[in-house]
């Protein structure tokens, strides 16, 4: 503890400020040339050269004539830099550690005890923060209880366990008993690195990412003024009361996001303690350590209000741009989408019709004398072109309902089902199929799209019904499935039907089962109704046995639902 | 390719790709719609022949002009921009521009549209609806319609 002891004779106004800005990213490992030896040196040196005027600092804040000290800077920076530049670092650090306690008029042994005691709680820090994946710009709402929880509580009981424990081995008298001495020690670490440590952290990340906040310079002059103003009289007068600083944290916190919050908590921590130390503020009420606890957790918890803040709003931020990205993203696939559907549609038609044109044009005018085995294959070549033509034409459909925008309105089925089979001249057909159509309740979606559906499975049912005696096809619902749900739509009929087992299949683009391969289609149908389905929020699935009919029901997402 | 004395053309063609030009030209001739066919295989050069300049400067005024078949995609200047030249021209505006084109999205329709033009048809793939449409459109236009005065 004499480390953090003002001895009554020192004069403890010569301690530097730290200057934690400079902090460079971590340098290279390439040793074969001199410059980048010297280059490697420059990370220890930066870290010795700001501890050391810390932990002076850390003096200056120490009550007159006691042992206890309210708040330990150099934890942070030591934390900090070690999670910054790597723990490789850590005999800079217990150098300076050691330097610091012994110009301090601290005996060699007991400074080097302290300084192993303290470089031993930067390292577990920085070794439980790396493990528990903190990132040092404390962005993150869970990355500041993390932080707060190992680096503020866990890390410090080392220091104040090897530091109490050599003060009070060695001949040094102590004005308190162990308990009290470890507590105070464990406190002051634990909101060094809170404050201190986090301020670092913001100032590097701010640094290195080139992130300025988003408000202007002249908010944050402002903020800090007011902030080191309003502290100032909080902590000059005995009866204002200190929880008025805190609308300045949620400011700093929600405008300068981490770089205010890490601001305002070191200011408003300085002052306070300062103000404490030297007996003015609310919090120097009675003798020195009872000073203490009031000021310590008025410190946590006004540094903790800063970080989560600006970590949520961070969050949030992020993630906005993320979505943003991401969207942004969606778009030019979309397009890339809709030039490669243009690409189909333009060049690939162009040369098929000219494929197409020209073996018809040559059996047309030709045909006569070609062998018969010619005919039939320029025949192939007609009907290949043909097969094609009509899958680039369901490619680019299919393509289109993906794009088109959805009207939704409030349809009657069984209408949207009257237009579909009156489109498909079930009349002519050679056995024209019984179609029972029954009233079905109403529902949301687009008619158009809708009446395609309906002309899709009744023409499949049609397709599939052609060799019975009597083709019968029903179409009509039932109730909905579940809560929230609408009505099950189905189209029923009582041909060919199909092994369970394909269910799924059958939507497929381009899929047809073997078993089908004589009747005519491209197994386009189905794969367009499940994209309309699809689009309207709802579902669709086939029902079936070989020789016992098919029925296909679908659901059109919620009902009441709107675009 | 001069099907006739191309002052007297009936239809002007536009298109850049020998093989459905051989196949409109086909279709026109074996149905005897339109013997009078004149073709010019990019943007500058229909505008070109429609003004009487460039390689055009010589011709005699063009007369009974009933229809432009006008593909989209063309080299040089492109269909839509020949399609805006004639229809911001006070001379050539009358004349009912038919886009035959492969290019079957909306935008361009849309856009087809909105620049003017008299009809807008998708070329079919197959031959005999090829056919099927060269054959009507003809009929329509050289028909059907009553040309401007």
């Amino acid at each position: 503890m004499q480390a953090r002891l003002a001895p009554p004779d020192t004069p403890t106004q010569d301690a530097a400020v730290p200057r934690a800005i400079t902090l460079p990213s971590p340098v290279g490992r390439v040793r074969s040339r001199p410059g980048h030896r010297l280059r490697e040196l420059r990370a220890p040196l930066l870290i010795a050269c700001t501890y050391y005027p810390a932990a002076r600092l850390g003096m200056l804040f120490q009550f007159p004539h006691t042992e206890v000290a309210p708040v330990w800077p150099a934890s942070g920076l030591a934390v900090a830099s070690l999670l910054v530049l790597g723990r490789r670092h850590w005999p800079a650090l217990a150098i300076a550690a050691f330097l610091a306690d012994l110009t301090n008029g601290t005996e060699p042994a007991l400074s080097a005890a302290m300084a192993a005691g303290s470089t031993g709680e930067y390292l577990v820090a920085a070794t439980l923060l790396r493990r528990a994946d903190v990132r040092p710009d404390l962005a993150r709402i869970r990355d500041v209880i993390v932080f707060t929880g190992l680096g503020g509580l866990v890390a410090p009981t080392v220091a104040a366990s090897v530091g109490t424990y050599s003060l009070w081995l060695s001949d040094v008298a102590m004005t308190k008993d162990f308990p009290t001495v470890w507590a105070s020690w464990w406190l002051a670490d634990g909101i060094g690195v809170l404050v201190f440590g986090a301020g670092c952290l913001a100032i590097w990340s701010a640094w290195s990412s080139g992130r300025r906040p988003a408000p202007g310079r002249i908010e944050g002059i402002g903020l800090a003024i007011l902030t080191v103003a309003t502290a100032g009289l909080v902590f000059l007068s005995p009866t204002v009361s200190p929880s008025v600083l805190f609308p300045l944290a949620i400011w700093a916190g929600v405008r300068f996001e981490q770089l205010g919050a890490a601001g305002v908590t070191l200011a408003v921590a300085s002052v306070a303690t300062y103000a404490t130390v030297h007996g003015s503020g609310r919090f120097s009420i009675g003798t020195m350590s009872p000073r203490l606890l009031p000021l310590q957790l008025y410190t946590v918890s006004y540094s903790l209000t800063a970080l989560v803040l600006a970590a949520a709003i961070t969050s949030r931020r992020s993630s906005d741009q993320r979505l943003r990205a991401r969207t942004l993203e969606l778009e030019a696939k979309n397009q890339e989408l809709e030039a490669f559907t243009y690409t189909v549609s333009h060049d690939l038609r162009a040369p098929l019709r000219a494929i197409h044109a020209f073996s018809t044009l040559v059996t047309e005018e030709e045909g006569t004398r070609l062998s018969v085995a010619g005919a039939r294959r320029l025949g192939t070549v007609t009907r290949n072109a043909e097969h094609m033509s009509r899958l680039i034409d369901s490619l680019l459909g299919l393509s289109h309902l993906g794009r088109q925008r959805l009207v939704r309105q409030t349809v009657d089925p069984a209408r949207a089902a009257r237009a579909a089979a009156g489109r498909l001249h079930l009349d002519l057909e050679v056995r024209p199929p019984e179609l029972a159509i029954a009233a079905m309740p109403q529902c949301s979606a687009d008619p158009v799209l809708l009446e395609q559906v309906y002309e899709n499975l009744i023409g499949n049912a049609v397709k599939f019904t052609r060799d019975r005696e009597v083709a019968r096809i029903e179409v009509g619902s039932t109730a909905p499935r579940g809560d929230g749900e609408g009505p099950v739509y189905h189209v029923r009929d009582n041909g060919a039907g199909f092994d369970p087992r394909y269910a799924q299949r059958l939507f497929a683009l381009f899929e047809r089962l073997p078993q089908h391969a004589d009747l005519p289609g491209i197994g386009a149908g189905l794969a367009i109704v499940a994209r309309i389905v699809d689009r309207h929020g709802g579902t669709v699935w086939a029902e079936g046995c070989p020789g016992e009919g098919a029925m296909f029901r679908f659901t059109v997402g919620p009902p009441g639902e709107r675009p | 390719m001069t099907v006739t004395a191309y002052e007297r053309a009936e239809v002007l063609l536009v298109e850049d790709d020998p093989d459905d030009e051989e196949l409109v030209l086909h279709t026109l001739l074996r149905d005897d719609v339109c013997r009078r066919v004149f073709v010019v295989r990019d943007g500058a050069e229909a505008l070109e022949y429609l003004r009487g300049t460039g390689r055009y400067r010589d011709r005699s005024p063009i007369c009974g002009l009933r229809m432009i078949l006008l593909d989209l995609k063309l080299p040089l200047l492109d269909g839509h921009d020949v399609l805006a030249e004639i229809k911001t021209d006070p001379e050539l505006r009358r004349i009912p521009v038919v886009v035959f084109t492969s290019a079957a999205m909306d935008r361009d329709r849309t856009r087809g549209y909105a620049l003017g033009a008299n009809s807008y048809v998708v070329k079919p793939v197959e031959f005999q609806r090829f056919t099927a449409a060269v054959h009507d459109v003809a009929r329509y236009w050289l028909g059907l319609n009553c040309a401007p005065v």
